[in-house]
């Protein structure tokens, strides 16, 4: 009776030896710590995302063959969340040297493998790092799950017995992030600096002159136009100083009224557009040095097209007018209504 | 044959530890989670120059040595065992915008997490403030995460309003920073364990010059929990 017992209890101890009664292997006795693991991105169902694990108090005396890296729903499991996928990249880091180490298939879809037939022995230092990318994120956001991290001394990733040599693990959980949008309505600003342009005593020997400005400014980025109406050229009752209905140059003792937005030689007056765009915005009546144009019925004299740059433009207006000896006395003058026009 | 009383209270010890059969249960709370792996009779590992024993239990803990052995026991220890993160909404529109009179709006992030050193909270965007086609972006505020500063427009930049022991840089919701695009940078840090759910206002806040091109402008804002290590 007594050697019965005793040969049982003999048997039970022998199992707890050899194993723990069947049970699951222990993990490695030696955790990584500090530790800590993260995304390049936590976003749900990005792709080609990498992940790091950043650890210390790795063992340095034993040399290692093998990686794995698990990412699970529960600590040590493997369940992969779901809509996360792996693709076996080969690692960065200076946990181990990347290049001595290749892919090789996981245990599962949630696991990553790399191996090194030589092994090699960690360095020291804290904070090391291995990296690895081909992460596709899971799709379900504000889950915790487990990413584990852990070092075997054999190629096969079996030993140590019991989990491997350096193990840790890292929860984490995906995020949806958040959509920041601001609207920068439209505006609008234009102004013409003068309300007046005197020509001054019109002579026939020398054309006369006057200029003002024009300023706009859109945050649009359709451009915008710039034109002018005029019910009449320079007009004194029924008098009239003929207006030049093409680009025609300055020509003194014949009656002629024009404008450009032009700096001009002929007569001086005026300045190129400054402050933003070019004369290339400049209709192509009015953007020549020293010749002029006016339409009675109005035109546009200055075109952003879409998609320019923006930028505050100020355009000078010069009006020139010459007048011959049979040009009739009086006060000549006419109203121009400049409009612009933006496009959104 | 007469048993040495001993070895006989020795394994009888064992047997008490292990229990009866070999229906070793894993254990969980809200607290802890132990695999079933890890409810043995021993912990740990134990080595010699015949033998090395992987076991595990909590019957024994420390790491008695002599001249001859060293033993390894207990359970490994593995913290910050759940994190999750939360947002109270995956949009937030600034609104319209008067340049020179900036917009703001906020995010209210609430992160859960057993660790016993606490957590970070890291942002990154994925691209400058901009229009649909990209062919118009804001630019960033010039002030960093790392040295956030008093608001100076125009940009767009965010700042720390409340939370847990919110950091001085952030002048109290009064200084701003640029999102980093592209790269996570930390905004806050809880260094410790938290009880119960924590709760941390991100404010942004946005404002442009007259020039800004007309539209509607948007950007991605990724919020990265971590758990300190």
């Amino acid at each position: 009776m007594y050697k019965r017992i005793h040969i049982s209890i003999i048997l039970l101890a022998l199992l707890v030896l050899t194993g723990g009664l069947g049970a699951t292997p222990a993990k490695a006795f030696t955790t990584l710590t500090p530790f800590s693991g993260a995304f390049t991105t936590s976003v749900s169902s990005a792709t080609g995302v990498s992940f790091t694990f950043t650890a210390s108090g790795q063992n340095t005396t034993q040399s290692i063959k093998c990686i794995t890296a698990a990412f699970s729903t529960i600590m040590d499991g493997s369940v992969i969340p779901t809509g996360m996928a792996l693709t076996g990249v080969v690692p960065t880091g200076n946990f181990i040297t990347p290049g001595n180490w290749g892919t090789a298939a996981g245990a599962g879809t949630y696991q990553l493998k790399w191996t090194y037939a030589t092994g090699e022995i960690p360095p020291s230092g804290t904070g090391r790092t291995f990296t690895f990318g081909g992460i596709t994120n899971g799709s379900v956001v504000g889950t915790s799950y487990y990413a584990a991290f852990t070092t075997f001394t054999d190629a096969s990733c079996t030993l140590p017995a019991g989990g491997g040599q350096d193990y840790a693990t890292a929860p984490f959980a995906f995020t949806n992030g958040v959509v920041v949008t601001g609207t920068v309505p439209p505006t609008l600003t234009f102004t013409v600096n003068s309300t007046t342009c005197a020509l001054g005593m019109l002579g026939v020997t020398a054309p006369k002159s006057c200029s003002h400005g024009i300023t706009a400014a859109t945050n649009g980025s359709g451009g915008y136009s710039i034109s002018y109406l005029a019910a009449a050229t320079l007009t004194s009752g029924i008098d009239i100083i003929t207006n030049l209905s093409s680009l025609t140059a300055s020509a003194a003792g014949s009656p002629q009224f024009g404008l450009n937005l032009r700096a001009n030689a002929g007569p001086i007056g005026g300045t190129d557009p400054s402050g933003g765009y070019t004369y290339a915005k400049i209709a192509a009546g009015y953007s020549t040095v020293d010749s002029y144009k006016f339409a009675t019925a109005g035109d546009t004299v200055v075109t952003v097209p879409s998609g320019t740059p923006l930028a505050s433009t100020t355009y000078t207006a010069t009006y020139m007018a010459n007048i011959s000896t049979i040009t009739a006395a009086g006060v000549y003058k006419t109203t121009m209504v400049y409009t612009i026009l933006p496009s959104y | 044959m007469q048993l040495p009383q001993k070895t006989l209270a020795f394994l009888l010890a064992v047997l008490t530890l292990g229990g009866t059969s070999g229906t070793v249960q894993a254990m969980t709370s809200s607290n802890y989670a132990m695999p079933q792996y890890q409810s043995g009779f021993f912990s740990g590992s134990s080595t010699s120059q015949n033998y090395r024993l992987n076991a595990v239990s909590a019957g024994v803990l420390g790491n008695p040595t002599s001249s001859s052995y060293r033993l390894n026991v207990g359970f490994p220890s593995v913290t910050g065992g759940t994190v999750t993160l939360s947002l109270d909404s995956g949009a937030v529109n600034l609104g319209k915008l008067s340049p020179g009179v900036p917009i703001s709006g906020q995010t209210t992030a609430t992160v859960t997490t057993d660790s016993a050193t606490g957590y970070s909270i890291a942002l990154q965007k994925n691209q400058l403030l901009s229009l649909s086609d990209g062919s118009q972006s804001i630019v960033d505020l010039s002030a960093f995460v790392s040295a956030p500063a008093p608001w100076v427009g125009p940009g767009f930049g965010l700042t720390m309003l409340s939370g847990s022991a919110i950091e001085a840089k952030w002048g109290s919701g009064t200084n701003y920073a640029a999102i980093p695009t592209g790269a996570y940078a930390t905004v806050h840090s809880v260094p410790n364990g938290i009880s119960a759910p924590d709760v941390t206002v991100v404010k942004y806040k946005l404002d442009v010059s007259s020039l800004q091109v007309s539209g509607q402008y948007s950007t991605h804002v990724s919020y990265l929990v971590t758990v300190l290590p």
